[in-house]
């Protein structure tokens, strides 16, 4: 493999992984996404240097609203997404808040991700969702104020030990 | 909170065996890399093959989603962008060796449509609420419906395909949410055409429903 594409392989699998599954909480579809992009990454031409995690999150992000709105997609959906997305986490508690996540609305969920964990700002988020950045905003406190709701409504007397 | 998600998402990583399924891939495509061998794959795009349907227990799914007797048993068909499906009656896989713009791009603000070296100019057929319908015939016996709409910087297309003794075999869309598809469907009376309709209704409630965030809430 070309060094750089494996380096960038290395480095970024995992968050392009992460967003895909955030978009779609299909591991098999989150994958092949995976596979999608960093194909596309190697033939893609003349990516400005510093910029090519942004193009990947980016094409992440497009190639996974072309999934969920594809005709097939739209219509059966897939054996991971009627199994829910089961991954191994160390503790109860992360899996619980894992559970929780999963279960809001997409446009939740990818944006508590790129917020969250992949330190995006509301200007960055609103471009790649192709949203607005009020709208990412919003989007951000109701997914936080669901996520409380529903940690409480599982059974959790407070959200507080999940820092919320 | 930003701790509890980082520490959960710290977990969430590409599963081992697709990490190495993928670097395989890369490691052959990049062998397979010449000079003039870029140029050819940048024009070809990927190979890539996704499931959409399985077999089991997505069957019964399947039935209720799709009418049944829509997919002829063990039946495999080739679109004109070089995607496929493959289906035994009750659940298809459908795999992608093209891309939209093999055979229908902008050009100069004109859209091209070129499935098989005719080069038609349909900009002026494009419409969000009319469908412009082309037809092929590829020589095998199938008949194939181009449905085409939207605009020029957000445009479609849906492809169906009809076998000689007029049973509908299957479809391939791209980009093909609007009023334009559902109105498609219908002309060509699809068995899919409610579906199509109810798919279209439900993605502008999305819309609508996302576009209401932007206002403050109460």
């Amino acid at each position: 493999m070309e060094q750089d594409i494996g380096a960038l392989f290395c480095a970024y699998q995992d968050s392009v992984f992460r967003l895909a599954l955030s978009y779609t909480r299909s591991v098999q579809d989150a994958e092949d996404i995976c596979q999608t992009v960093f194909l596309k990454l190697l033939h893609a031409a003349n990516l400005q240097p510093g910029k090519k995690k942004a193009w990947l999150m980016q094409v992440t992000a497009n190639e996974s609203r072309n999934l969920l709105r594809s005709f097939w997609r739209r219509n059966v959906g897939s054996l991971d997404e009627l199994l829910e997305v089961t991954l191994p986490l160390r503790t109860s508690k992360d899996s619980e808040l894992f559970a929780q996540v999963m279960a809001l609305d997409t446009k939740y969920r990818v944006v508590l991700y790129l917020y969250y964990y992949e330190g995006f700002s509301t200007a960055e988020i609103a471009r790649l969702t192709h949203s607005s950045k009020t709208a990412v905003t919003t989007r951000l406190q109701r997914a936080r104020d669901k996520l409380k709701t529903s940690l409480e409504g599982a059974g959790y007397e407070t959200a507080d030990q999940f820092g919320l | 909170m930003k701790q509890q998600i980082n520490s959960v998402f710290e977990q969430i990583r590409l599963p081992a065996q697709a990490s190495e399924r993928i670097r395989a891939q890369l490691d052959m495509e990049c062998s397979n890399l010449t000079e003039k061998g870029l140029d050819n794959m940048r024009a070809k795009k990927n190979i890539r093959i996704r499931k959409k349907v399985l077999a089991g227990v997505i069957a019964a799914a399947v039935i209720c989603a799709v009418p049944a007797g829509v997919y002829a048993a063990n039946n495999i068909i080739s679109f004109i962008a070089g995607s496929g499906q493959i289906s035994d009656g009750g659940a298809a896989v459908t795999f992608d060796t093209g891309s939209l713009d093999s055979y229908l791009k902008v050009v100069d603000g004109k859209l091209i449509l070129d499935p098989d070296g005719e080069k038609l100019d349909i900009t002026d057929e494009l419409s969000e609420t009319e469908p412009y319908i082309y037809t092929t015939q590829p020589g095998d016996g199938t008949t194939h419906y181009l449905i085409i709409g939207g605009t020029l910087d957000n445009y479609g297309v849906a492809e169906y395909v009809r076998s000689e003794d007029g049973q509908w075999q299957g479809g391939f869309s791209n980009n093909a949410m609007g009023e334009w598809c559902v109105n498609g469907a219908r002309q060509l009376e699809l068995p899919w055409a409610d579906m199509i309709a109810q798919n279209y209704q439900n993605y502008q409630n999305e819309q609508q429903s996302s576009g209401s965030e932007s206002s403050p809430e109460a």
